[in-house]
């Protein structure tokens, strides 16, 4: 049984939301939802001004809060450990999207059921990477089984500082980043969905 | 063009919205009608097995209104039978939760069954007659299923991150007390109005007492409450919210002033009153559903 996880590498993503365009794709996310989105951060002040490139998405924590939240048995652990739902098991109450503190969880309108990252199970059941990893240009994540120690996720692991997305939380993601610039402390207010009812500035077409 | 990065958003608006709300407001009532009326038909008043009656009617019409709204605010309300139906995560607050309620409706139903049954038959002194040992056993277990129906809110909404307060040391204090505020208003709410109910003068004196005793508990947790909430960052953020920020109003006027200054006025002053005794009611019935209201609200 493996530990299936995912390894972001801030140093190299260049936030191209081609991980987004492909996850929205491969599952035909509704419009305004996300399973996988990049967070663009700006940070310091000039001349000192940097911009960070962070890609979110659920995070299949080990102490996963959804699942434990879900009166029905609808959010389950696979056994190489992701976290899926069970469509014909949810019956919309939202608890699981009250308990996830990445906002990772949405409604999907069409499917009538809550709806997340599911590492693309579909595709990794028949040997392929996760639709995020294969479009990532830059090759900045990374999946595998992290008890595997030959894998190039425990790997490059093993090498480098990796951190987790709230880790005050204390759900033990998979999604590891190596995040050198502590980019991840800009976004631990924030959620993988995008708060949509902002003003946007500018004039209606 | 300025247009705001993703993260500088906040987190996406709360799951649970209005519908859940009122119901986090609404799922006291019943616990609180059945406690009280169940506490005053132990008090050797003269209408005991009436206000026990009405107190199982008055659970059950409650009980029945908050499931409509709990089966309501499900995206696919046809599978709502599955919160009851399913045992897979008994971790969940929500699935225990709707398994007691499902559970207190079924033991009312019997109970009201027996009552109704009691008072067509002969010996209608003695209502439960033919099967009192098993109305007894059924009643107490009801008055359990209450208190944790009572009490669970405070579970449910801690393991949300839209409601922090309610994740605070005095949540569940708090929402036990407002249920039993609110089921004892409900009580002297009703009696003031009918007014002809026999017995009218015990109930509306017992009431009275037990309702003021309730404010006092209610006054004094609150405050402990607050003073809990003076230590961390994250939760003077909160009492900030609640004491001077948005929720201010809701709090000192329609909790502190509302729910508990003009009824506390109201049931020691003007204790002869009968509409001094309903506006009392009204009052600590808004107040105390202010205040579960912001348990659910506060910090989203």
């Amino acid at each position: 049984m493996a530990r299936l996880g995912m390894l972001v590498d801030l140093n190299t993503c260049i936030g191209c939301h081609a991980c987004s365009v492909a996850c929205k794709a491969e599952f035909d996310v509704p419009l305004g939802v996300f399973r996988d989105t990049v967070k663009y951060v700006e940070h310091g002040s000039y001349p000192q001004a940097t911009r960070h490139f962070i890609p979110v998405l659920c995070n299949h924590c080990e102490d996963a809060p959804c699942l434990n939240a879900c009166p029905t048995g609808a959010v389950v652990r696979l056994e190489d450990g992701e976290v899926t739902i069970e469509e014909g098991d949810c019956n919309l109450n939202r608890a699981c999207m009250s308990a996830c503190p990445y906002g990772a969880i949405y409604v999907d309108v069409d499917k009538g059921a809550a709806q997340k990252c599911t590492f693309c199970t579909h595709r990794t059941a028949e040997g392929r990477q996760p639709a995020c990893v294969d479009a990532c240009p830059t090759n900045c994540r990374i999946f595998g089984d992290l008890d595997d120690a030959d894998s190039a996720i425990a790997k490059k692991a093993a090498a480098n500082d990796v951190a987790v997305w709230k880790e005050s939380e204390g759900t033990r993601p998979r999604v590891l980043y190596i995040d050198p610039r502590n980019a991840l402390s800009l976004i631990a207010d924030a959620g993988v969905q995008v708060d949509q009812s902002v003003d946007l500035p500018g004039e209606r077409a | 063009m300025t247009v705001p990065h993703p993260a500088q958003a906040p987190l996406p608006e709360a799951a649970w919205g209005p519908l859940l709300a009122s119901y986090v407001v609404l799922v006291g009532l019943p616990s609180g009608v059945t406690l009280t009326t169940w506490w005053l038909g132990r008090q050797r008043l003269s209408e005991a097995a009436a206000i026990d009656r009405y107190g199982a009617w008055g659970a059950m019409g409650a009980l029945a209104l908050i499931s409509v709204l709990l089966i309501f605010d499900l995206g696919r309300p046809e599978r709502f039978y599955s919160m009851i139906t399913r045992f897979d995560n008994l971790g969940s607050p929500l699935a225990v939760g709707a398994k007691l309620i499902a559970a207190k409706m079924f033991l009312l139903a019997v109970l009201i069954y027996g009552f109704e049954r009691g008072r067509r038959s002969a010996n209608a002194a003695e209502p439960m007659a033919a099967g009192r040992k098993t109305g007894s056993v059924l009643a107490w277990v009801v008055v359990f299923i209450s208190f944790a129906l009572a009490v669970y809110p405070a579970s449910l909404l801690s393991r949300s991150w839209a409601s922090p307060l309610a994740d605070s040391s005095g949540s569940a204090l708090i929402f036990l007390i407002t249920a039993l505020l609110m089921g004892a208003a409900a009580v002297l709410l009703t009696v003031s109005v009918l007014g002809t109910v026999p017995g009218t003068r015990e109930l509306l004196h017992a009431g009275r007492r037990a309702l003021l005793l309730l404010l006092g508990c209610f006054a004094v947790t609150l405050l402990f409450e607050m003073l809990s909430l003076a230590g961390r960052a994250p939760d003077r953020l909160l009492a900030g919210e609640v004491l001077t920020g948005g929720s201010a109003a809701m709090f000192w006027g329609v909790v502190v002033a509302g729910g508990i200054a003009v009824p506390a006025v109201g049931l020691l002053f003007f204790r002869t009153h009968r509409k001094a005794v309903f506006v009392s009611a009204v009052a600590v019935l808004a107040g105390a559903a202010a205040t579960r209201y912001l348990l659910f609200a506060v910090g989203q």
